[in-house]
């Protein structure tokens, strides 16, 4: 079964006296253990969905379905549950929370729950995540006392914390220069391979797009181009629900 | 939850000038509000013990009608009328005696008079009639003798007079006055209209606390208060008859007779100071009553009788000072249940305006520090509004990756009390800092209208634990109210605010 479930999903903002139809009509799955990029130009409407996927936004029409869950009826607090339970977010601009170390950046996610790990239990994780992300010797550093891509890494660190299926992530490496946004990825491709952790992403950017697995292309909304590739580099198409899949699939 | 005081602390550390500023704010209005508890606090304790102590007792019992228990000069003067008697006294007494957390039982007769010395001199004398033995077993050390003695039982034509109205009267006689010496005292009454006694200075007292108000008092004799006062046996029942002697005696001097407009209506200082009076009566008859002159002898008998059992007020001591207030209201239930013509009050509404005077000051002072807190409020409120709209993307972010609404707010108030309890304590504890060394020192002062709010020429503060409590739970307050609108806002921001960052 898929882990993420878009089924003609709508998104429609007001604007001023008019309105954008930002999303119109997009459906497709995603299965566990993607590693998946959602591509396309700017305002093509990736952050919207990716918002709804990661259940901060809720589309105006069609249903989003997470881990079997049905989003649209939620609660405050179910969705944030769902969040914090399911869901790991990076962000464009990291979002750290500037007070607080590398360590207690990655440790915060683990103390919002309802059970709270054991101080031994939460130290050995986050030396292990900490180690993945190779920010070993910069525990006890503040945000603003590193780089650009270490503080993405302190983000995928954090994002990895509460241990979550998905991890989301809306154009991680457009704050970076490309050397260090390709390495962001592999790092993120690493952890999907190591954990098993679906990853969802957005990014208008080429070479980036190379390393996903599942492609889902977008254009004004729409999805023309939904493609899974093996590992042997063979591409194959997925049919999506909006239709409108093989429009530019040649690209 | 150590999580949000860690991040309450380090963003609190991290805008120290305006972590600074809004805990300057607070700190300075704890040790206002604590010095300035203090301060009032220890006056109203020392006018207190000093009232109770020496004047009022705690409880003060009138007949009733009494609206208040004129106890003090300006009470004095200010009451309209004639002080209701105590009905039934002796089985008053006796119930009152045997009343649970009465420990001692006094009873009074209060008066006001003019007083001169061989027809010259003029001196106020605030009277108390007193039985000698239950008063100094009631107030056993209150007063100072300087000369002669104090009352005796069963005493007449004596009295002791204060040291205040001694001076008064030695300036305007020009001449010493001592024990032994004689003096005319002049008091009008709603009853028998004006009486005048020639009394014998028995000794010369002053209070030992020092109150303002009641520098005046000279104690007097029971039968010639009475007489003063017109509390005569017959009286006492027949108020309605007495009254018409009155109107008769208007009618007879109304026309420019013997004593001139002296006998019009009693009570009013201008008449009984008016002086005429003394010169236009030669005398060195003890007592003076205008119906000798009308020769009818058979009212002046009945009327110079005095009514043995006649009392303005009856003061007690309880067990429990504390108990004052409660006991107070026990026993004005027991008197309308009982049907007993009784009212009790607490010591302060006996205690004239200047004793009440520091209690509305404490009261003016602390709606003054609601004002500055309202202030202080706001000052803080709005620099949390700013704090919080800086940090809606990172406030976004939590919410994102897993904070629930209540968690913010928690961060909000956190650290809005984590600011007005470490600065608020600052304050206080340098406000107690501030009352100790004033304590030591004492605040002194020879301003006669500061001494009467201070309880005495000088005050040595102690740190009220009232006030100590009272900030502490004011600092609080403050800190949940300031993080209220703030709070609101930041749990206002959804956590897609993460994500519009560029
Ligand atoms: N909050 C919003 N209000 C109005 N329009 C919005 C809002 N968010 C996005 N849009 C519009 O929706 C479309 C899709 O935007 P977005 O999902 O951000 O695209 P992308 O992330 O691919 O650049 C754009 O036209 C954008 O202007
Ligand atoms: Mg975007």
């Amino acid at each position: 079964m898929a882990i993420v479930t878009l089924s003609d999903v709508h998104k429609v903002y007001p604007l001023g006296k008019t309105e954008v139809h930002a999303v119109q009509g997009v459906s497709f799955d995603i299965e566990e253990g993607d590693f998946i990029s959602i591509a396309g130009p700017s305002g093509s409407g990736k952050s919207t969905i990716l918002n709804m996927i990661g259940c901060i936004d809720t589309p105006t029409e069609g249903s989003v379905t997470i881990d079997g869950t049905v989003t649209n009826d939620l609660n405050d607090n179910e969705i944030t549950t769902l969040r914090h339970k399911v869901l790991g977010f990076i962000f464009q601009s990291f979002n750290l929370v500037p007070v607080l170390n590398v360590y207690e950046n990655i440790e915060f996610p683990l103390l919002l729950g309802k059970s709270i790990p054991a101080k031994a239990e939460r130290k050995e994780w986050i030396e292990y995540i900490v180690g993945e992300v190779g920010l070993d010797r910069w525990m006890n550093h503040k945000p603003n006392e590193l780089s650009g891509g270490q503080r993405q890494r302190v983000a995928i660190a954090r994002a990895l914390a509460t241990k979550p299926r998905i991890v989301l992530a809306d154009e991680p490496t457009a704050n970076l220069d490309s050397k260090t946004g390709e390495q962001i990825i592999e790092l993120m491709k690493q952890v999907n391979t190591d954990l098993g952790t679906t990853f969802i992403f957005s990014t208008h950017d080429h070479t980036i797009v190379e390393i996903a697995d599942h492609v889902i292309r977008l254009q004004d909304g729409k999805v023309i181009k939904n493609e899974r590739r093996s590992s042997s580099d063979e591409s194959e198409a997925i049919g999506a629900g909006s239709g409108t899949t093989a429009d530019r699939a040649g690209e | 939850m150590r999580v949000l005081f860690r991040i309450a602390y380090r963003n609190l550390r991290e805008h120290q000038t305006k972590t600074l500023i809004i805990g300057s704010i607070i700190a300075l209005g704890m040790l206002v509000l604590v010095v300035g508890n203090s301060v009032l606090d220890t006056a109203t304790a020392g006018i207190e013990t000093s009232y109770t102590q020496n004047f009022t007792g705690d409880i003060i019992i009138a007949a009733e009608g009494v609206e208040t228990p004129g106890l003090t000069i300006d009470s004095a003067f200010t009451a309209e009328g004639a002080t209701p008697i105590i009905p039934d006294f002796d089985e008053t007494v006796a119930y009152l005696t045997g009343y649970d957390g009465v420990s001692a039982v006094n009873p009074l007769i209060l008066g006001i008079a003019s007083a001169q010395i061989e027809g010259t001199g003029f001196g106020i004398v605030q009277l108390y009639g007193v039985d000698p033995e239950r008063y100094q077993t009631f107030f056993p050390d209150n007063i100072r003798l300087l000369e002669g003695s104090f009352l005796t039982p069963e005493q007449d034509g004596a009295i002791v007079l204060s040291t205040a109205s001694l001076e008064m009267l030695e300036e305007t006689a020009a001449r010493n006055i001592g024990v032994g010496d004689r003096i005319l005292v002049t008091a009008q009454n709603e009853i028998t209209g004006t009486k005048i006694r020639e009394l014998e200075i028995a000794g010369i007292f002053e209070f030992i606390a020092e109150a303002q108000t009641l520098q005046l008092v000279s104690f007097i004799s029971l039968t010639d208060i009475r007489i003063l006062n017109g509390m005569t046996a017959q009286v006492s029942d027949a108020v309605i008859a007495a009254a018409d002697f009155s109107s008769d005696e208007d009618s007879l001097f109304g026309g420019g007779g013997l004593l001139g407009d002296t006998t019009a209506a009693a009570g009013t200082s201008d008449d009984l100071f008016g002086g005429g009076l003394v010169e236009a009566v030669e005398t060195s008859d003890s007592e003076i009553d205008f119906e000798s002159i009308l020769g009818d002898t058979s009212q002046r008998d009945l009327l110079g009788q005095t009514d043995e059992s006649a009392w303005n007020y009856i003061l007690l001591r309880l067990d429990n000072p504390d108990q004052a207030e409660r006991m107070v209201a026990e026993l004005n239930r027991e008197f309308s249940a009982g049907g007993m013509e009784l009212v009790a009050f607490e010591w302060i509404d006996g205690a004239g305006t200047v004793a009440q005077l520091t209690n509305t000051l404490k009261i003016v002072f602390n709606w003054l520090i609601v004002v500055v807190a309202v202030v202080a409020v706001i000052i803080i409120m709005n620099t949390l509004v700013i704090s919080v709209t800086e940090r809606i993307p990172e406030i976004g972010t939590m919410r994102a990756i897993g904070a629930r609404r209540n968690f913010v707010r928690r961060m909000i108030v956190a650290e809005t009390l984590m600011i007005a309890v470490v600065f608020g304590s600052v304050g206080i504890l340098a406000g107690m800092g501030v009352t100790g060394i004033l304590g030591a020192t004492g605040i002194e002062s020879s301003n006669q209208v500061l001494q009467i709010f201070m309880g005495g020429p000088v005050l040595s503060p102690v740190v009220s634990t009232t006030s100590v409590v009272q900030s502490f739970a004011a600092v609080v307050l403050v800190g949940i109210f300031a993080s209220l609108y703030p709070a609101s806002i930041a749990l206002g921001i959804q956590p897609v605010t993460a994500m519009n960052q560029n």
